[in-house]
């Protein structure tokens, strides 16, 4: 019957999407990303540097390429090796995408640049739910929502209220709570797909 | 097979080529990996050898996918990759799964809802 067979077939597409850590690997990956990003984050000057800090303007559009880079070598191994495909679009093809998306903004949209400078978590999760998009992978797609509304409305409230600089470290906290979040939410779905039927 | 009467039962519509069951699968399967190789699909499908290599040619003649024999060292591995117009037979097969599914359940009071 179609009920059963659509069913089977869900099921199928979920063991394959489980065997491609499709939806552990990113967020394990930007999850540490983030972890970093509340470490390093004082140290390249915070929301009150105004963007000022080179390293600061840079830590997200730099370091996600590398973190999309690694995620697709990732695959590439894990190819060939267990002999699951990279995916559709593969990470190769996500990587051009924001390598050309890199080139637009610091061409015609510098201002976006300064997403990562002001509204940090925003970044990341907005990769993230791309990444869910171009894979029709809905866990991604939600996580990064829920991350880039809830860190861009956080950092919102911070700038409009603004910060005693003796809890500038609050932010800081803030965002390894997020990373440590996306990290354990890594984790979980790791062993959901480790133990897929 | 001559085009089915615009408007007549889904189940008419359906395409020999994918609707088998194991086609279907192999189809689903590559449509999420992109390619795999063929241990791979035996493992995850519970196919033999012959049965495998069987659906996999079909597919390859229909031209839904790809295969490609080469060697890693010296052990063969061979892959299979979805074509586009194998993504496009998989989604019209699952359209016509879902239009044969609603009319089930219009027709049958108390009946599963519609997967999603």
């Amino acid at each position: 019957m179609e009920t059963d067979l659509t069913h089977e077939l869900e099921r199928l597409r979920a063991r394959v999407r489980a065997d491609r850590r499709a939806t552990s690997d990113p967020l394990l990956v930007f999850g540490a990303l983030v972890l970093g990003f509340a470490v390093a984050g004082p140290f390249l000057g915070g929301l009150g540097a105004g963007g000022r800090h080179l390293g600061l303007l840079v830590f997200w559009p730099v370091l996600t390429f590398f973190a999309l880079l690694g995620l697709w070598l990732g695959s590439r191994r894990r190819a060939a090796r267990d002999g699951v495909g990279e995916g559709s679009p593969s990470y190769r093809a996500v990587t051009a995408g924001y390598v050309v998306a890199q080139v637009v903004i610091i061409v015609v949209l510098i201002p976006v640049l300064f997403v990562g400078v002001f509204l940090p978590l925003v970044w990341p999760a907005a990769v993230l739910a791309a990444i869910g998009a171009w894979q029709r992978n809905r866990t991604l797609v939600l996580l990064g929502v829920v991350i880039g509304v809830a860190g861009g409305l956080e950092s919102l409230v911070v700038l409009r209220l603004g910060l005693p600089p003796e809890w500038a470290w609050l932010q800081s906290v803030v965002y390894a709570l997020a990373g440590v979040a996306l990290l354990t939410a890594g984790l979980v779905t790791r062993r959901r797909e480790r133990y897929s039927p | 097979m001559t085009a089915p009467e615009p408007g007549s039962h889904p189940a008419l519509e359906l395409d020999d080529a994918v609707h088998q069951k194991t086609r279907l699968a192999l189809l689903t399967v590559l449509d999420e990996a992109g390619r795999a190789d063929f241990p791979y699909l035996k493992r995850v499908l519970g196919l033999t050898d012959g049965n495998l290599g069987r659906h996999l040619d079909f597919l390859a003649q229909q031209g839904l996918i790809e295969l490609t024999k080469g060697y890693e060292g010296r052990r063969p591995r061979t892959w299979a990759a979805i074509l586009p117009k194998g993504r496009e037979a998989l989604a019209a097969e699952m359209k016509l799964l879902a239009a044969l599914l609603a009319r089930f359940n219009d027709r049958v009071p108390g009946s599963p809802p519609e997967t999603p």
